[in-house]
């Protein structure tokens, strides 16, 4: 286990707090993600099992799940590559023609969607999808176009000079495309 | 195999970082104007919305 821990780099700004995503706070978001109990008993469990897995890492795990079911049809929970997931072959193939297909991801430094994850949706035609972040927040989004990832960037470097932190410059950031392009997002509190 | 990655890290590229003010304000009502444009030819438009709870159709 200490090895592990030298080996990937834990660090204390990507540790996950198990006793608050153990609790009732973390479970009821998401209930309020889903009118089916089923599947957010599945979504809850599924991200307590990604985080803990990836605590104090940059690494991210990813989840593919039937919408009307709850079940998983494709994941991706051994990317060595930090701060991204890498769409296999089997994945691909599991995903495409489903209907109401849910992603579902982790942030390990807790920044909302990346606008590479609201393009994503839109390219693979996620019904919703989710972000869970290190810290315990949990952002769903949805897109049904394609965003150019420039125009972001020039969003978010104008915020940055204006004195916002990267997480407040990014938020701003999707407001402003929000505007502009179908896409949609939220917290969920 | 992967077949390519989604890379959640948001990198700013050089050349906008060594925009003046006044050149990325520029940039950005460039792209706007063309977004806009682009939104308007959509047809039909389907519009968007994440509401909570999330009601799958």
């Amino acid at each position: 286990m200490i090895l592990e821990f030298q080996r990937y780099g834990r660090n204390k700004e990507t540790t996950v707090d198990s006793s608050y995503i153990s609790g009732g706070e973390y479970r009821r978001k998401f209930d309020s993600i889903i009118d089916n109990a089923a599947v957010s008993r599945i979504l809850y469990s599924k991200a307590k099992e990604m985080l803990l897995h990836r605590s104090g890492t940059l690494f991210e795990d990813m989840y593919w799940f039937d919408g009307a079911s709850g079940a998983v049809l494709a994941s991706v929970l051994d990317e060595t590559t930090e701060e991204q997931i890498g769409y296999t072959t089997a994945v691909a193939r599991a995903i495409d023609g489903v209907v109401n297909l849910i992603a579902m991801h982790t942030h390990p430094n807790s920044m909302p969607p990346s606008i590479a994850d609201f393009n994503s949706a839109f390219r693979h035609k996620y019904a919703v999808s989710i972000v869970i972040c290190h810290d315990g927040s949990v952002y769903i989004y949805a897109s049904a176009q394609e965003v150019p990832e420039y125009l972001y960037k020039l969003y978010v470097e104008n915020f940055l000079r204006i004195g916002y932190t990267d997480k407040e410059a990014q938020l701003a950031a999707l407001d402003k495309i929000k505007q502009s392009y179908d896409i949609d997002y939220c917290e969920v509190r | 195999m992967k077949e390519y990655y989604e890379d959640d890290r948001c990198v700013i590229p050089e050349e906008i970082k060594k925009m003046s003010n006044e050149e990325l304000q520029k940039k950005i009502a460039q792209f706007e104007q063309a977004g806009k444009t682009h939104k308007a030819a959509q047809v039909p438009y389907r519009p968007t919305r994440v509401t909570l709870p999330y009601h799958l159709a």
